[in-house]
């Protein structure tokens, strides 16, 4: 009965060549379609804010003294101490599920003793087989007193065919106590002098920006970035000098920002910019950090805006704020990690978290980025 | 001047299209997986799907030409039954995945599983039994509608130390995982619409070369130590058929696309992706 059904519509239904055409444009537009075959594409589109909520929402309170516990960590996706390959320090690729489970306890467990009301993140996957495919962004809602967040995507593709990648959807990421709303993702230009292969399932960097309204009438935009790191042309800076025009504009509007994240970049008046001692034997790849030709990227931040962490504290003892070693067996060497805002912190509340003197839990086996906090007033 | 980007999508998407085929042993609008084996003394050269030559008794062995360099393969082909209404044939072969393994376990571009992989000395064997008949029920390739069903069986055997990763990728994930699970089951058919479209000489050499044939292939993967996990393959392809003067030599360049469904380690997945393909065939004697 099948056959005749076939064999009818053959015979009666197909009698022109137009189907024929038509199934030949269906077949082309297929290929066309799928002419993005690792989905590595990523728009500034609604689509591309991941919008979190936890499972079962904490209560919270308007933020008492008026003053707010702002936190900042690039948590290095669940990675904890791992020797990845980029680092100078391994070879490893993709983690295993013990590992993943054991470092993103250890990361949430420490962000719940901190406590913020605000979290900014870098590296944070959603969805990645480094780091098992777990939703990194859901579990850390789950586990603190954080109730929402968003995030953006700045490595996504459906098969990164290097290193062994595999699956990737890294990204930043805000967390907040309360409702998170106008979150959007801007691109920043991606890396110009990379072969036409590499750059092509690189990463594509971007800030997010969204708003949040812990008391009625009173908005507070937040800002993340993540910015490039091994990028050996202006990119970095370019980069650097968008996210900068974005703090200069909401400035102009009136609205009060805290803007923060990775910069991969050092604050004017760092006494080291190269040659640091855990950039020994690096992969060509990942050639170690010098900021020589950079030392003045960041300078515009610190004139215009207010610092967690003032200029004249850190040029005091720059070692005392240094956020970042790629050798766990040595100690954090530069900062790289910063928080500004046109509004007002508490003065001397900024501080890194560089081991267990202030919440009692040493960080350096946490992540290769020290957390970094403090007190926004309200 | 042509822009280096596009230039690169171009090479990445022919690269993927080779790489494509190559790993899911596409199939041939004529001979492969049907239980037709060709006739002695017949060829089909694959660009990227297996060629074929028959050698006689109902028998063909066949092999990937390309894929030898780093998987060496061989098959071979019985035809049981050669009847009015149905055909059967059987498919046995062997593969050596090792080197193309070790050749994807790497660092950089290429690398589709971590460096310093330990990967194993794997044997793979498949044994596919295959069925073809046809709406009008002599058996002939030309017939309008023809049926293919199959069904195989492939095991892999490794000896050594085994630290690979599942390749997480829906057109390769069903076949590369058999490393993990040694037992792969596929179930599939295909359907052939041969010279639709109104039976007319056509003297437009475009009309001509589009008024050909349709393949539609669909084949469904079990994992033998994974039983929930299903994923289908739907394939389609459009045979660009040019023929020699005396039907001796054929030419086929192949498009379409295969559409993937599934649960994967990363959950559910539906994806599409382009394939090109260009085989060359020779006959004995004209059979159209």
């Amino acid at each position: 009965m099948k056959l005749t059904i076939v064999d009818f519509l053959l015979t009666h239904t197909i009698k022109s060549t137009k189907i024929t055409y038509l199934i030949i444009v269906l077949l082309l537009s297929t290929i066309g379609f799928s002419c993005n075959p690792f989905h590595v594409k990523i728009d500034n589109t609604k689509y591309e804010i991941y919008e979190y909520q936890a499972t079962e929402l904490k209560s919270t309170n308007i933020p008492t003294n008026s003053e707010l516990n702002i936190m900042n960590w690039n948590i290095r996706f669940g990675g904890g101490r791992i020797g990845f390959y980029w680092d100078c320090y391994g070879d490893r690729t993709l983690m295993n599920q013990e590992e993943v489970n054991d470092n993103m306890k250890k990361v949430v467990d420490y962000i719940k003793l901190v406590n913020p009301d605000i979290l900014y993140i870098q590296e944070i996957d959603i969805n990645s087989k480094r780091s098992v495919y777990m939703d990194q962004m859901q579990y850390l809602l789950d586990e603190t007193n954080l109730n929402y967040g968003v995030y953006a995507p700045n490595w996504k593709a459906d098969f990164v065919p290097s290193d062994g990648h595999g699956r990737m959807n890294t990204g930043i990421a805000i967390f907040s106590k309360w409702p998170i709303s106008d979150a959007k993702r801007i691109a920043l230009p991606l890396i110009e002098d990379q072969a036409a292969a590499t750059r092509y399932f690189y990463l594509r960097r971007c800030y997010l920006q969204c708003t949040i309204e812990p008391q009625d009438g009173k908005e507070l935009d937040l800002l993340n970035i993540h910015a490039s790191a091994w990028a050996q042309d202006d990119t970095k800076q370019q980069q650097l000098n968008i996210f900068k025009e974005a703090f200069d504009s909401l400035s102009n509007e009136g609205r009060t920002f805290i803007g923060g994240g990775d910069f991969n970049n050092i604050p004017p008046g760092s006494t080291t910019l190269t040659d640091f001692d855990d950039n020994k034997n690096c992969d060509p790849d990942f050639p170690p950090d010098d900021f020589t030709e950079q030392i003045g990227w960041m300078t515009e931040y610190y004139e215009d805006y207010l610092p967690a962490v003032k200029l004249d504290d850190y040029q005091a003892n720059n070692a005392s704020y240094y956020t970042y070693t790629s050798d766990q067996n040595g100690y954090w060497n530069r900062k790289l990690d910063h928080l500004f805002t046109n509004g007002e912190f508490v003065d001397k509340s900024g501080v890194v978290h560089q081991d267990s003197s202030i919440t009692g839990v040493p960080t350096m086996p946490l992540s290769d980025h020290a957390p970094m906090t403090v007190i926004f007033k309200y | 001047m042509i822009n280096r980007n596009n230039t690169y999508r171009l090479v990445l998407l022919i690269a993927t299209t080779i790489f494509c085929d190559l790993t899911v042993n596409g199939q041939h609008p004529w001979a492969g997986k049907t239980a037709y084996a060709l006739r002695g003394r017949e060829k089909q050269i694959g660009l990227f799907q297996r060629s074929r030559l028959g050698i006689g008794s109902g028998f063909e062995i066949n092999t990937n030409i390309l894929a030898n360099v780093v998987n060496p393969n061989v098959g071979i082909k019985k035809q049981w039954k050669c009847g009015p209404k149905l055909s059967i044939a059987s498919q046995h072969s062997i593969s050596y995945p090792t080197p193309l393994l070790k050749t994807i376990s790497r660092r950089g571009p290429g690398g589709l599983i971590p460096f310093k992989t330990e990967v194993p000395r794997f044997f793979n064997f498949k044994t596919e039994l295959l069925f073809s008949h046809n709406a009008k029920g002599e058996f002939n390739l030309n017939e309008r509608i023809v049926f293919h069903e199959r069904i195989s069986v492939t095991y892999s055997k490794g000896f050594g130390n085994n630290t690979m990763v599942t390749i997480d990728y829906p057109i390769l994930y069903p076949e590369t995982s058999i490393y993990h699970n040694n037992v792969l089951f596929d179930v599939g058919g295909s359907l052939i619409i041969n010279k639709w479209g109104p039976k007319r000489k056509e003297n437009n050499l475009i009309k001509r070369v589009l008024n050909r044939s349709l393949r539609f292939d669909l084949d469904v993967y079990f994992l033998a130590q994974n039983h929930s996990n299903v994923f289908l393959h739907q394939k389609t392809f459009y045979p660009i058929h040019i023929k020699s003067t005396e039907n001796r030599h054929n030419l086929y360049f192949n498009i379409g696309y295969l559409a993937t469904f599934g649960n994967y380690p990363f959950g559910k997945d539906i994806s599409i992706f382009p394939m090109v393909d260009l085989v060359w065939s020779k006959r004995r004697d004209a059979m159209h």
